[in-house]
């Protein structure tokens, strides 16, 4: 794993690292420049490019498109809610408890689950959230249907870093994954599960531990999100409409690409912040119609079609047929970038 | 238990059921035949909620009769949005369909919330007490229940009996075999989609003197068609009136023995149990 | 690929720019006007009262303007729609502070919304007085900054139930389950502690319940004289009551929360209405209260028909608040929150006195209203009822 891990560092080459040092730098210094509003509206794009992230690693990568992606960040802002709500433990154990709460879920789910395939894990998933909402509404420890509240802990500031310092993880990861055994098993087990049992691949194995890793990123941002805000109810916990945003996000910036979530994050989030307060239904309308649109036209997202851009010029330019650089990307094709 | 109580699950259960099976027999049909995953069923549904409750207050028309409209309206608009949107889905993963009809649902929501507003509306009409077996049950509640059986028994019949059905039938077995023998598979989509939304339009007709309803009803009853069609297995239409009863009175079950909250969570156990044990369903998915 | 990089760089540089300069607002000078913003469900659950809350803040902004504003200052209000959800008001208050930089808090509306707004108007020590909401734990966290128009959901329930002593011997609770209406049904089972009612049965139902037959059913074993229905709206309490009917419970009394005061439920349930006991805190028959006549008029000529109580809450809450500011003297949170904490004073909503150490409010009168021949009847307190309590409810089957 480790030489793996160094392979990866060294294949970033020197503009690599360059150029991920000047992204840190940027969102470093980010909240010192900038309102309090919009360090928090950079919070939340964070926020979704974790979640964005997270997704990837399981529906991207992993083939198993998730439904129900928010019972992971849910259950990871109720870890972290409760700790801080019924106990007297500093946040940061809230926040690893939070991580982990996500993780406990998808070890206990993953084994059943990962057995159907499709549209029916996408629906059983779906389903796990709305039973986790019930349940959490029911319960008198998690605040039942009324939810929880905190005392704000987490300075914005200090969420902020948090957050993007989960997306740098979670980018870190994904980045890696092609460089490990890990990775090129996921891969293909994405790309033919019966073959690559074949091969000697421990299929279940390896796709528990990609859902075990995918939801911990997302409970991690959970549990950063309800000790920024400090207050949590089912319906928030497990609102579908973060699954969909964040399979939006995804598929807008590019479903199994590294970069991919974070553009999407930035891309998609931009124009929707701009409208939803001042509009807040037609801004829900605007966004069912732009899904549509996204799934029609931009199937694989942002960068795929950029790419497949960028080597349509390239083609043109050599003038004689180039065999098609039909750029390989979302949920039917290999990995992308 | 007490024979009251008992009386009370089925009997209501079943009511309630046998609506379940008629909303979800259109998302049946559909995912089927066209492989496609309608995420925008329960709003077609809300379409038809809204016609009815339009009649009833303009011209007093009851819900029964304004299944009609409610029927021929939403088959337009299912053709609309066929032609437009679906079609070009058709073929691809289902996942894409359940994204694109998902925009669709909630652009549909959302306009619904900017014309007609998110207030609570409710008809009264025939809201007399029935007893049957020591238990009083609302007579609208059994005569929708009734009129809703009638309608899917009807349905199965068409796809059975008349040419279109068979048709339908002919292209959910296999697509291609049916092009072949000269079958115009778009049109049949066309229809197919056409007549779901209808039955999903129907279907919110009958449920509006029972509730309390505003646009987002919708998002109510997906979850539970998604249980049904999943349960009676993807394609049998049978075992969607089947599911949909079965479904009704496990609700109704849990509702008076434990508590409606936990009622709640039927449906999600129901989806969970089915995938994990028989995923083909009870009655086995006709693949 | 790095030029992907690059361009996420770029990107990223370009948004911090765009942040920069997007940043913080202009100071205020003497002449603009003063802007209180506040978040209401005006879509959602909640969209009855939101609307309703919403007219009473406009409403009341045309009166001061006309009387001449508030420290010579003409006032502007800034409203926006959380949709019912708790969590957008939590954001948009967030903006409304940070964002807009609003002078003055309004409130938003249910306990639900109320509990995480609190919390960010703490969190930014700005005052927030709020309107519709009762559960004491708003006023029980130890929150400087936060105090209350409206007595705690312990008395609201409270005086329909201390009404009903020693006529009713049993009770039951039916209580939608949203924060709020639990607290309400938590206050009912506190009260028949208290008054040594005991209590039948309980049953919690989702906001989205279709059918409440199973409710009614779990409830109606004990054959209970009082039932206490938790309604979080007209929509629920109109369900409640039907499938009461239906089901043949005919307890001797009806109590309902908030429902009973809206328009939709005489409408809907027409003479099923009758006997249903409710809580207000303002109804159109306490002309007494200064300033009703042209709040009454103006509201009956621009909307057609008499204002309630959700309105003259706003109103009153926006009266308060300009007090609070005309005290002050100046646009100084600090003062404001001062004067909120220490002021006494009468609005068109009633009395205004808070406990200085809590915030929570200890003056506010209540009064239990009845449907009586398809209007509601003030039933108590004496000195202002308008009819008297009608009980025993008769069955069902009698009427």
């Amino acid at each position: 794993m480790i030489t793996d891990l160094k392979l990866a560092a060294r294949s970033l080459g020197r503009w690599g690292w360059l150029a991920l040092g000047a992204c840190v730098v940027v969102v470093a210094a980010f909240p010192h420049l900038a309102n309090p509003y919009i360090v928090s509206f950079a919070l939340s794009i964070g926020m979704y490019a974790a979640l964005a992230g997270s997704w990837n690693l399981i529906s991207g990568y992993a083939g198993y498109v998730s439904f129900g992606h928010v019972v992971f960040w849910g259950i990871g802002a109720y870890g972290a809610a409760v700790v801080m709500a019924r106990t007297t433990l500093p946040w940061p154990v809230a926040l690893v408890a939070g991580g982990l709460a996500a993780l406990a879920l998808a070890l206990v789910v993953a084994r059943p689950i990962l057995r159907l395939s499709g549209v029916y894990f996408a629906i059983a998933t779906l389903a796990i959230a709305e039973g986790m909402r019930v349940v959490i509404s029911m319960t008198p420890l998690t605040g039942a249907g009324s939810g929880l509240s905190l005392r704000p802990v987490l300075s914005l500031h200090g969420s902020y870093y948090l957050m993007w310092g989960v997306v740098l993880a979670c980018v870190a990861t994904t980045y890696s994954l092609r460089f490990t055994t890990f990775g090129r098993s996921v891969v293909a087990i994405r790309e033919n599960e019966v073959a690559a049992q074949s091969l000697g691949i421990d299929a279940t194995r390896r796709k528990v531990q990609v859902l075990g890793l995918s939801s911990v990123f997302a409970g991690l941002a959970g549990a950063i999100y309800v000790l920024n805000v400090a207050f949590i109810d089912p319906g928030t916990g497990f609102d579908i409409t973060i699954t969909l945003t964040t399979i939006m996000v995804t598929m807008f910036g590019g479903i199994a690409t590294v970069l991919g979530p974070v553009v999407g994050a930035l891309a998609f989030q931009i124009p929707s912040e701009l409208l939803w307060a001042q509009f807040p239904f037609v801004h829900k309308a605007a966004l069912g119609a732009l899904i549509v649109l996204i799934v029609l036209v931009l199937p694989r997202g942002i960068l795929p079609a950029l790419a497949r851009a960028r080597a349509w010029f390239a083609r043109r330019r050599r003038g004689a047929s180039v065999p098609g650089a039909s750029v390989p990307g979302g949920i039917e094709g290999g990995e992308g970038q | 238990m007490e024979l009251t109580i008992l009386t009370a699950i089925l009997i209501s259960g079943l009511a309630t059921g046998a609506i379940y099976a008629l909303a979800a027999e259109g998302l049946n049909l559909i995912w089927g035949v066209m492989r496609v995953v309608n995420l925008a069923h329960g709003e077609l549904m809300m379409i038809g909620v809204f016609i009815s409750y339009a009649l009833w207050s303009v011209w007093g028309v009851n819900p029964l009769l304004a299944a009609i409209p409610a029927a021929a309206g939403l088959f337009v608009v299912g053709l609309g949005i066929e032609r437009l949107f679906v079609r070009r889905v058709i073929g691809s993963p289902e996942l894409i369909s359940l994204l694109l009809t998902f925009g669709i649902s909630i652009f549909i929501t959302n306009i619904g919330v900017l014309t007609l507003g998110a207030e609570f509306k409710t008809i009264r009409f025939l809201d007399e007490p029935v007893s049957i077996l020591g238990t009083a049950l609302p007579l609208n509640q059994l005569v929708m229940a009734a009129a809703a059986i009638v309608l899917s028994l009807a349905m199965y019949v068409v796809l059975q009996r008349t040419r279109t059905g068979t048709a339908i039938r002919a292209v959910a077995i296999d697509r291609d075999m049916a092009q072949q023998v000269g079958i115009d598979t778009k049109k049949i989509f066309g229809r197919t989609f056409a007549l779901g939304a209808a039955l999903a339009g129907v279907a919110g007709a009958l449920v509006t003197p029972l509730v309390a309803f505003n646009p987002l009803i919708g998002q109510t009853y997906i979850l539970t068609a998604f249980a049904v069609v999943v349960l009676g297995g993807m394609g049998n239409f049978l075992g969607a009136l089947i599911a949909g009863l079965l479904i009704g009175v496990v609700e109704a079950g849990v509702a008076y023995t434990v508590s409606v909250q936990a009622s709640s969570g039927v449906v999600f156990l129901v989806i969970i149990l089915t995938l994990l044990f028989r995923p083909t369903g009870i009655l086995g998915a006709r693949e | 690929m790095k030029r992907t990089r690059m361009v996420l760089a770029a990107v990223a540089a370009v948004a911090m720019l765009a942040a920069c300069g997007a940043g913080s607002g202009s100071g205020k000078d003497g002449g603009d006007p003063i802007v209180f913003g506040g978040a209401l469900p005006l879509t959602g659950w909640g969209s009855d009262a939101g609307q309703l809350n919403n007219r009473g803040y406009e409403l009341w902004v045309k009166h001061v303007n006309e009387d001449g504003g508030i420290l010579g200052r003409q006032v502007e209000l800034k409203i926006y729609d959380d949709q019912s959800d708790p969590t957008t008001t939590a954001r948009l208050y967030e903006r409304l502070i940070t964002q807009d930089q609003v002078d003055v808090l309004l409130a938003p509306w249910s306990d639900d919304m109320t509990m995480p707004a609190t919390t960010v108007a703490e969190k930014y020590k700005k005052p927030m007085l709020t309107g519709g909401a009762t559960l004491t734990d708003i006023w029980s966290r130890g929150y400087r900054y936060v105090s209350g128009l409206l007595p705690s959901s312990y008395d609201y329930v409270g005086v329909a139930v201390r009404l009903l002593e020693g006529k009713v011997s049993t009770g039951a609770v039916l209580n939608n389950d949203a924060l709020y209406t639990t607290g309400f049904g938590d206050a009912a089972v506190e009260n028949f502690e208290d008054l040594g009612i005991s209590l039948t049965g309980r049953e919690a139902y989702p906001g989205d319940t279709q059918n409440f037959a199973p409710a009614i059913a779990a409830v109606q074993g004990g054959g209970p004289e009082l039932l206490v229905g938790a309604s979080g709206g007209a929509d629920d309490a109109i369900q409640i009551v039907r499938a009461a009917k239906i089901a043949g419970l005919s307890p001797q009394a009806m109590y309902f929360t908030i429902a009973v005061v809206e328009p939709d439920f005489v409408e809907s349930l027409g003479a099923d209405a009758e006997y249903a006991l409710g809580t207000t805190e303002w109804e159109p028959s306490l002309t007494e209260l200064p300033g009703f006549d042209r709040f009454v008029s103006d509201y009956e000529e621009e909307y057609g028909e008499a204002p309630v109580e959700d309105v003259a809450t706003s109103y009153g809450l926006a009266q308060v608040l300009q007090a609070s500011l005309e005290k002050a003297g100046e646009l100084d949170d600090e003062k404001i929150n001062d004067a909120l904490r220490s002021m006494e004073m009468v609005t068109v909503f009633g009395t205004y006195k808070v406990d200085p150490e809590t915030g929570m409010q200890t003056g506010k009168e209540i009064y239990v209203v009845q449907i009586q021949d398809g209007e509601r009847e003030i039933v108590w307190p004496e000195s202002d009822k308008t009819a008297d309590l009608r009980f025993p409810m008769p069955a069902w089957s009698d009427r």
